[in-house]
């Protein structure tokens, strides 16, 4: 290795500032002469220094007045969801209709970890049988074999995410709904549970990432319709904003109807009112 | 008498977070806990490191402000998967990366981002030539393939250590230095051939 490809390893640590620990001092030692004696390095080095110099853009004082919109609407959200009362819920997500809420505590906390084995055997089953068919040629009876083992697999991610929807635990929901992201293909009994999350999840953070995750399955039969119904359900101005932009990419009459219907009622947050007004002057209605 | 620890085993995954960043973790730890105003001064300390990361990765102006939105909206959302006692910038900057990532997938097939009109504009009052170099160093960059003026963006300006960037993009550390050097070298090459074009009047 010559002294060039040493300070090539030295450089990216010189401009991190590693080597200005004292247990570095041999490098920055060794590397200060090398760019004294090195013109190619040292311009590098330099060229370092003047990247730097690159001025940089100034932030708008509305992106200050938004981020403020944007955390109120969200307070607004949170006490909203505060104030649900709990009898209101589905079972599903409301603990305290079947168990103590202490107990239902206990009781749900071995889920995740139940859901997490599930997803860690749909994982190795996977990888077995890619691994399987990259090594021998696939006989009619592998072939269905390996077909039998992915629907198999594909049902213990269905079951684990349904099983992360029930959790009483809101990041355990969430990371729910992150994994129905990663399903082949749609399972009706997965997209019934996400619409019954998006109508009734007490947390606005997951009401908000199942937004997200429907919208990739808007061409589904029901799911527009779902959509709008549960527009109705929310009271968090973020999550009815969500909705309205999911709209906006679908172009769905009933959707639009809506749109109107919220761009003039005043009961409605005025910030959502104003985009279903813009959702209403996108061009992607025609 | 104490024995030196091999220093190896004494610096963890990620540097120990220096002071301002121990006051993100704060913050970001109250955030979680439901204190959502304590997400204000965040947004006050990196909206411009931001804003600056998202043009500098070439977008227009416009599209980095609502981006910068975006990453703070998907901070609430996501906050209880944040790790109190990890530094938050590197955590943010993962953020930023999909949310840029997502917004380029939603765009695919449409107008593509014009670099060249959505660098910051660079004015330095005082010194023609500076502003001259400050051109052509953008135009450098924005001539550089997408991983590596990502990885420069990432080391240079948002000064993320080259382990948060390796975790970031999911890589070796190693290897982000090897590729942060190579970057260094890709654009310097650029820089002079845009400057030699310059002094021959072609730009």
């Amino acid at each position: 290795m010559n002294d060039c490809e040493l300070a090539a390893g030295l450089l990216p640590e010189l401009w991190q500032h590693q080597l200005e620990a004292p247990e570095r001092a041999a490098d920055r030692i060794w590397l200060r002469r090398h760019l004294e004696n090195c013109a190619d390095c040292a311009s590098l080095a330099a060229f370092w220094q003047k990247l730097g110099e690159l001025p940089a853009a100034e932030p708008d004082q509305r992106q200050r007045q938004r981020f403020d919109q944007m955390l109120a609407a969200y307070q607004q959200g949170m006490d909203a969801a505060v104030s649900i009362p709990t009898v209101l819920l589905p079972r599903s997500i409301n603990p305290s209709r079947s168990f103590g809420r202490g107990f239902a505590a206990l009781a749900f906390r071995p889920l995740p970890a139940l859901a997490a084995a599930l997803l860690l055997v749909a994982g190795l089953a996977a990888g077995w049988f890619v691994r399987g068919a990259r090594l021998a040629p696939a006989t009619p009876s592998d072939a269905q074999q390996i077909a039998e083992l992915r629907d198999q697999v594909q049902n213990t991610r269905q079951l684990a995410v349904l099983s992360l929807l029930q959790q009483q635990s809101a990041s355990d929901r969430l990371q729910g709904v992150s994994y129905s992201n990663r399903l082949q293909g749609t399972d009706p009994q997965v997209l019934e549970a996400l619409l019954n999350s998006l109508k009734y999840d007490s947390s606005p953070d997951v009401r908000l990432a199942v937004v997200d995750a429907l919208a990739r399955h808007s061409a589904e039969p029901g799911i527009q319709k779902g959509l709008v119904d549960a527009f109705h359900y929310q009271n968090s101005p973020l999550v009815q904003i969500a909705l309205v932009d999911s709209f906006v990419e679908t172009h769905d009459q009933q959707a639009r109807d809506l749109l109107q219907q919220v761009s003039r009622d005043t009961a409605y947050n005025p910030e959502v009112r104003q985009r279903a007004a813009w959702g209403l002057a996108q061009p992607t209605w025609n | 008498m104490a024995v030196a620890m091999p220093s190896l085993m004494l610096v963890p995954r990620l540097a120990p977070p220096t002071s301002p960043d121990r006051d993100d973790d704060a913050l970001m730890c109250q955030v979680q806990t439901g204190e959502v105003q304590a997400l204000s001064p965040l947004f006050d300390r990196h909206q411009r490191p931001l804003l600056n990361y998202f043009l500098r990765l070439g977008a227009p102006r416009a599209v980095s402000e609502d981006l910068v939105q975006d990453v703070f909206v998907r901070i609430l959302k996501y906050r209880a998967t944040y790790r109190p006692g990890s530094r938050f910038a590197t955590w943010m900057y993962y953020i930023a990366r999909n949310v840029r990532l997502d917004h380029l997938h939603k765009r695919r097939g449409e107008v593509e981002w014009d670099d060249e009109t959505h660098t910051p504009s660079f004015e330095p009052a005082d010194a023609a030539q500076a502003a001259q170099e400050h051109r052509l160093l953008a135009r450098a960059l924005e001539r550089l393939p997408p991983e590596k003026r990502e990885l420069l963006v990432l080391s240079r300006f948002q000064e993320l250590k080259h382990e948060e960037i390796g975790a970031i993009l999911g890589v070796e550390t190693g290897t982000v230095k090897v590729r942060v050097h190579r970057a260094m070298r890709e654009l310097r090459e650029q820089f002079q051939f845009l400057a030699s074009q310059a002094d021959r009047g072609v730009l």
